[in-house]
C-alpha cells in the first residue's frame, strides 16, 4: 500500500458517525419491525403519564396560586378630608358640695387617634423578605386598671361655716 | 446480544444496530455518494446481518463478519441502484506517481470530514475499488472477482482514484 492510501485511511477513519434514535425508527419502519419493544411501550406510557400529571398538577396549583393573590383585597384608601381632626378636648367637671358648687378644671387631654384600618400587607412573604424583619402576632395585653380622670385630682371641700367674713 | 437477536428480541436487535451503528454506517458512507445513499445501504445492510445471523460461525470474529456483509450490501446496493456502475474493461495500467510533500502535507492539513466527502465525489466504480483496496485491504484479484471485473481493470480503477482524489486535495487545501 502507498503512503498516499496509508495517509487516507488513518485520515478517514477518524470520522465518527453518531447513533441517533432516528436512525433505528427509519431502519424499523424499513424492515417491518416494532419500533419498541413491550417493556419500551409501558416505559413510554409511565413517563409521558407523569409528565402530562405533573404538568396538570402544576398548572392547577398556579392557578390556585394566582386566584388567592387576586382574592387579597387592597388597603382601603382613606381620604384625608374624612379624619376626625386631633382635638382638644376641655374637660370640665362640675363637683356638687350641698347647695355651693365648684367647678373643677381639669388638664387639657389630647385625644389619642387611631388608624381607621390596620395596614394590609399584600404579600407577606415579599414584605418580609424585604425588611428582613419578622411580622408577630398581636398579643393581647394584661388589662391594667382604668384611672378615672378625677383620680389624680385632689377635690377641695370647703365647709361654708369655716370661712372667715368680716363680721 | 447475538442470541437475543436470533430469537428475534427487540431488545437485543436494538442494541447491536446502536452497538455497531458507527462503524458500519462508515463503510456505507465511504461507498455512497450522499448521506441518504449510504442510510439506504445501511439499512439495507442490516437487514442481511438479521436474516442472516444464523450463518454466523462463532469462530471467527463478529464485528469482522458484519463489515464483510455490509460491504457486500454496498456493492449490491450500487449495482441494483446505479446504471452507470462500470464494467468497461481497462487494460492498460496506468503508473501512479508518488505523492509528494506538498500533497502528504495537504492530507494532514484537511478534516477527516472534507475527505470523506472527496472520496464520495470518485466515479461509483472507481470509489468502491479504492475503498475495497484501501480500506478492506482486498487484493486485485479479489476485488475483481468481487465486482466481476479483470484484475488489470482494478488495477487501473485503483490508480484513477489516487490521481483524482489527489487533484481534488490539492484544490481542497488551497481553497
Amino acid at each position: 500500500m502507498e503512503e498516499f492510501d496509508q495517509l487516507i485511511k488513518e485520515k478517514a477513519e477518524k470520522k465518527e458517525f453518531k447513533f441517533k434514535f432516528l436512525y433505528w425508527f427509519l431502519f424499523a419502519k424499513k424492515a417491518g419491525f416494532a419500533v419498541f419493544s413491550t417493556m419500551q411501550w409501558i416505559a413510554i406510557v409511565a413517563i409521558s403519564s407523569s409528565i402530562v400529571g405533573g404538568a396538570s398538577y402544576g398548572t392547577y396549583k398556579l392557578v390556585q396560586h394566582v386566584r388567592a393573590k387576586s382574592n387579597v383585597t387592597a388597603p382601603a384608601q382613606v381620604n384625608p378630608s374624612e379624619l376626625e381632626p386631633l382635638g382638644l378636648l376641655l374637660d370640665t367637671a362640675q363637683v356638687e358640695s350641698g347647695s355651693d358648687s365648684v367647678i373643677i378644671e381639669g388638664s387639657p387631654v389630647l385625644r389619642e387617634e387611631k388608624a381607621s384600618c390596620p395596614p394590609i400587607i399584600k404579600n407577606p412573604k415579599k414584605k418580609e423578605k424585604k425588611d428582613q424583619t419578622e411580622v408577630k402576632d398581636s398579643v393581647i395585653a394584661p388589662k391594667t386598671p382604668v384611672k378615672t380622670r378625677y383620680e389624680e385630682i385632689r377635690f377641695l371641700a370647703i365647709d361654708p361655716d369655716t370661712i372667715l367674713t368680716n363680721d | 446480544m447475538i442470541a437475543g437477536c436470533l430469537a428475534n428480541k427487540r431488545e437485543a436487535q436494538h442494541r447491536l444496530f446502536k452497538t455497531f451503528y458507527s462503524k458500519l454506517f462508515h463503510i456505507c458512507y465511504r461507498y455512497a455518494s450522499n448521506n441518504e445513499e449510504a442510510q439506504d445501504m445501511l439499512n439495507e445492510g442490516f437487514i442481511k446481518i438479521f436474516n442472516n445471523l444464523d450463518r454466523y460461525q462463532p469462530t471467527g470474529s463478529f464485528e469482522a463478519w458484519m463489515k464483510r456483509v455490509m460491504t457486500n450490501a454496498a456493492l449490491d446496493y450500487q449495482r441494483k441502484h446505479k446504471p452507470n456502475f462500470e464494467t468497461v474493461d481497462y487494460d492498460a495500467i496506468s503508473q501512479f506517481e508518488s505523492s509528494s510533500y506538498e500533497e502528504n502535507h495537504a492530507i494532514s492539513k484537511i478534516s477527516s470530514d472534507e475527505l470523506m466527502l472527496l472520496i464520495q465525489k470518485l466515479p461509483p466504480m472507481t470509489r468502491s475499488v479504492f475503498n475495497l483496496y484501501v480500506f478492506e485491504e482486498y487484493s486485485h484479484a479479489e476485488i475483481a472477482e468481487m465486482l466481476h471485473i479483470k484484475e488489470g481493470t482494478s488495477h487501473w480503477h485503483l490508480n484513477s482514484a489516487r490521481t483524482k482524489l489527489k487533484q481534488l486535495i490539492i484544490e481542497q487545501y488551497r481553497d
